[in-house]
């Protein structure tokens, strides 16, 4: 029996198998690594948009901007050259949150103010399920459900930097921020969406000692408190201790409607 | 009577001893294989060190990191591990080994390890973490 053949045949079938091992290898370990390390820098190209679009906010309401600015956020990610497959997000706004309710003389609702958060939650994600909040002007990271104020060490110490100027005084002149979702208000999928922030004058009153005009902080939550604390140091001088708001009786109150909305 | 030939036989123990040697090898190395690959990533973890007494290292998001892979040290020295304690995002300590440095969870370090100035380093057995200096 002629065996020439067998030594070449053993040697490729060696080869083959150490080929399939070290494929093996790049499958089960360095092309999970790969995704994960392109999902960690997915999501920190989310975080750097959260902070963006939390500056934007600030920005619009203090300086009441009317006009629209936008920032991007890539809701998928951790796609790498040989394996272009991306992972998902989803990103809310809202519910929306009451914080003051305006009213006219015969306590009728007029309007009321809210602030809504804004939520970016992975789906299908290659490293962990991680995702962001913006809440109160502070940006929350979130794990399941498990969230952490990101610049802060600890919740109790995020409260204390909420942004609650939302009611400012000018003279006779009281601007109202009011933070709401516009349509659509959410997005999914794992592409890049736009988020637009669209600040607007809203309705303007003008309040007499005959028409006043009422503001009511909602105080039931741990937000309402503070911006309670905050609407009293610039309309302290319009409280009412025994109706527990404020009664504006010589200025005027404009709405300054901010909408977010997902393209 | 009959003759056989058994020129062969040495060549055919010789090739199965040959196979026989490779195969035990192919399966010693494939066995310690994946110790000899390097890790596909090293940990990433997002830190916040705030400044305050007593010091203390955040976790404000990324890969969590078992308690006994946890090592921190203070200009180039690594502390002993009586002097630093990890604690969940409620404030509970951990102490188990395989307890997770994670999400909202942090590290303070014993007064006097660790003050104003000083270099300090989260790292793992395998890599370095973190690098900063205490504000």
């Amino acid at each position: 029996m002629n065996d020439d053949a067998l030594s070449p045949v053993i040697a490729v079938m060696m080869i083959l198998v150490v080929v399939v091992t070290l494929f093996s290898v790049w499958n089960a370990i360095y092309l999970p690594g790969f995704k994960q390390q392109a999902e960690v820098e997915h999501l920190k190209d989310v975080e750097v948009s959260f902070h963006k679009i939390d500056e934007n906010i600030r920005n619009m309401i203090v300086l009441r901007r009317t006009g629209v600015m936008t920032e991007t956020i890539p809701l998928g990610g951790g796609d790498i050259l040989i394996h272009q497959m991306r992972s998902g997000g989803n990103l809310t706004l809202g519910p929306p949150e009451k914080v003051i309710t305006v009213s006219d003389s015969t306590g009728n609702l007029v309007v009321e103010s809210t602030v809504i958060p804004i939520t970016y939650s992975p789906v299908s994600n290659f490293w962990q399920n991680m995702g962001f909040e913006w809440r109160y002007g502070i940006i929350n990271v979130t794990k399941g459900t498990v969230s952490s104020p990101r610049l802060y060490s600890n919740y109790s110490q995020a409260t204390s930097e909420w942004f609650t100027r939302i009611v400012n005084r000018e003279g006779q002149e009281i601007f109202l921020a009011n933070i709401i979702a516009g349509d659509p208000s959410s997005a999914s999928g794992n592409a890049i969406v736009q988020v637009r922030m669209d600040g607007q004058w809203g309705i303007n009153f003008i309040a007499s000692f005959d028409n006043p005009i009422n503001l009511t902080v909602d105080t039931s939550t741990d937000f309402g408190k503070k911006v309670n604390e905050s609407v009293f140091s610039e309309l302290e001088y319009y409280w009412n201790p025994t109706e527990e708001k404020y009664s504006i009786i010589d200025s005027s109150v404009s709405l300054y409607n901010l909408t977010i909305s997902v393209r | 009577m009959s003759c056989k030939s058994d020129d062969a036989v040495s060549a055919i123990v010789g090739e199965m001893l040959m196979l026989t040697l490779v195969l035990i090898l192919m399966t010693v190395f494939a066995a310690t294989a994946s110790s000899f690959l390097p890790p596909a990533r090293d940990p990433s973890v997002t830190v916040l060190l705030p400044s305050g007494i007593p010091v203390a290292i955040y976790h404000k998001g990324g890969d969590a990191i078992p308690l006994s892979e946890i090592r921190v040290m203070i200009n180039e020295a690594e502390l002993d591990r009586y002097t630093w304690t990890l604690y969940d995002i409620k404030g509970e300590q951990i102490i188990a080994r395989d307890g997770l440095f994670d999400l909202g969870g942090y590290i303070s370090i014993v007064g006097g390890s660790a003050t104003k100035g000083d270099r300090i380093k989260l790292a793992t057995s395998r890599s370095v973490i973190f690098t900063g200096v205490i504000p």
